[in-house]
């Protein structure tokens, strides 16, 4: 049963690795939202002809600025969405992470409800296993939907108040309480900290 | 540009009997000093190039942080400054201080500005010594290289021949070209902005009073730049072709340029409206296959 529990571990560590990148992304992903929103936030202010100030006797500026700006930005939503997909990586990956966890378990003799919830020391029982990487899998779907579903509400039209509170939510990731994802790596990696 | 223009001999036809066709032993010899002379010339172009870019970023964070200096002391007198409203002078003495910091960038702007000109320059000299000719020597079976022409029915080209596999001198004259051109109406957007940013924070210092005009040396030399490209000749600098000069410069109402213009001016500064960098990255991409060569 130990021997179990530890394969157990060994892998949930593997996923805890990639849940680590997830920090990394948010930071790149709260950059280039930024940089996004630096262009709309500007671009009310590039199509008022009376901005241009001297800039009016050059034919064609408002235009080819306008232009350049809104080519800026598709190109920030392109690496944007590239982020995301990492996200959606991460995502699948814990997804896999629990399939094969599941595996271990499942592929040997049928366990007990007491085997599932037998402590060894301070390690952890299956069940805490399975029901942890299980929280953390839906955790991270659903902060990766949520992103995704802002994101695609970006356009150059959204107003500032709009873009601030996507921002918010970007930063908050209501999906991943951060208490409870350490709370269930103390339960799971209890031996570690020791 | 109307001295390029000038300056590159239409390409001899093969009909024609008044252009002399290089003899095949001549070639030989033409080819591998053309071929040397290319590739000079376009690592020449690349390092102007990039020199040109880094002086446009840094002329660009100066003239934000001139922006940004000049709004800070606008708004002093109705800036809420907390428990440091009662100290004495206070506002005189940051508004001084701004005013300090203001000046330091305008210099900057400027050196940033002289710096793109010059790289510009570089530029358009790289991009008018693509033709190679035959020096004319006295007494000597070997027959010499150089960038000027001594003989005017030798009209560089090697006779319109390809360089190296498929390209003519003609054709590597126009890829330049289309180069320069892009430098050459983003500086003059530049140039409008530097001026602009100068007078406006020059209006409202304490000291200055006039403001500049499109027709003013920016730095000193400036219009001799010009004259050795050909962008600049006589007197006057005038106004690029294009541009409507009913809007006219000199004639700006006196009212200073509100926050959002400043804003604009600060963008078009970072757009490189004129640049177009995938254009660019593919002439110089074209050109070193051609020439075997990396650029980039």
């Amino acid at each position: 049963m130990e021997a179990l529990v530890r394969r157990l571990q060994q892998r949930l560590r593997k996923a805890r690795d990639e849940m680590d990148r997830w920090d990394d992304l948010n930071s790149r992903l709260l950059s280039q939202f930024g940089n996004a929103s630096a262009i709309i936030a500007r671009l009310p202010v590039l199509i008022e002809v009376k901005n241009y100030g001297a800039l009016s006797c050059v034919p064609g500026i408002r235009e080819d600025l306008l232009g350049k700006q809104m080519e800026s930005l598709e190109l920030i939503l392109v690496s944007i969405r590239e982020t995301l997909e990492e996200f959606n990586g991460i995502a699948k990956s814990l997804n896999k992470a629990l399939r094969d966890t599941n595996q271990m378990v499942r592929g040997g003799s049928a366990l007990t409800a007491k085997q599932m919830q037998l402590q060894v020391g301070i390690l952890p029982t299956i069940s805490d296993c399975l029901d942890g990487l299980q929280t953390l899998c839906e955790m991270h779907q659903a902060e990766y939907a949520l992103k995704s579903s802002v994101i695609s509400l970006v356009t150059w039209t959204s107003s500032s108040s709009d873009i601030a509170m996507m921002r918010q939510l970007l930063v908050d990731q209501p999906n991943i309480p951060k208490d409870e994802v350490q709370s269930i790596f103390d339960i799971i990696f209890a031996d570690e900290i020791c | 540009m109307e001295a390029a223009a000038e300056s590159t001999p239409t390409r001899p036809s093969h009909a024609s009997p008044t252009s002399l066709s290089p003899s095949p032993a001549s070639l030989r010899q033409w080819r591998p000093a053309a071929q040397r002379n290319l590739r000079n010339q376009w690592s020449r172009l690349l390092a102007a190039k990039a020199r040109w870019l880094a002086a446009s970023g840094d002329g660009r964070s100066h003239a934000s942080a001139l922006v940004n200096a000049h709004l800070s002391r606008r708004y002093m007198p109705g800036m809420d400054l907390g428990v440091l409203k009662d100290m004495p002078g206070i506002r005189e003495k940051a508004s001084d201080k701004l005013a300090r910091r203001e000046e330091q960038c305008r210099r900057m702007l400027l050196s940033a500005y002289k710096e793109m000109v010059l790289a510009m320059a570089d530029l358009v000299k790289a991009s008018r010594s693509m033709r190679c000719f035959s020096k004319v020597a006295l007494n000597s079976p070997l027959i010499r290289f150089t960038e000027r022409q001594d003989d005017m029915n030798d009209s560089g080209d090697g006779g319109g021949i390809p360089v190296f596999k498929w390209f003519s001198i003609l054709e590597f004259e126009n890829l330049a070209q289309e180069l320069v051109e892009m430098f050459v109406s983003e500086l003059q957007l530049k140039r409008l902005l530097v001026l602009e940013l100068l007078s406006v924070t020059l209006k409202e210092g304490v000291e200055h009073d006039e403001s500049l005009e499109w027709s003013d040396e920016l730095f000193d030399g400036e219009f001799n730049e010009f004259q050795s490209i050909g962008l600049h000749s006589g007197d006057s600098y005038p106004l690029p072709k294009n541009w409507s000069a009913d809007v006219s410069l000199a004639g700006q109402p006196s009212q200073t340029p509100s926050h959002e213009v400043l804003q604009v001016y600060l963008t078009s500064w970072l757009a490189n409206a004129n640049i177009k960098t995938s254009r660019i990255d593919e002439i110089f991409e074209l050109v070193g296959e051609e020439m075997q060569i990396k650029l980039s």
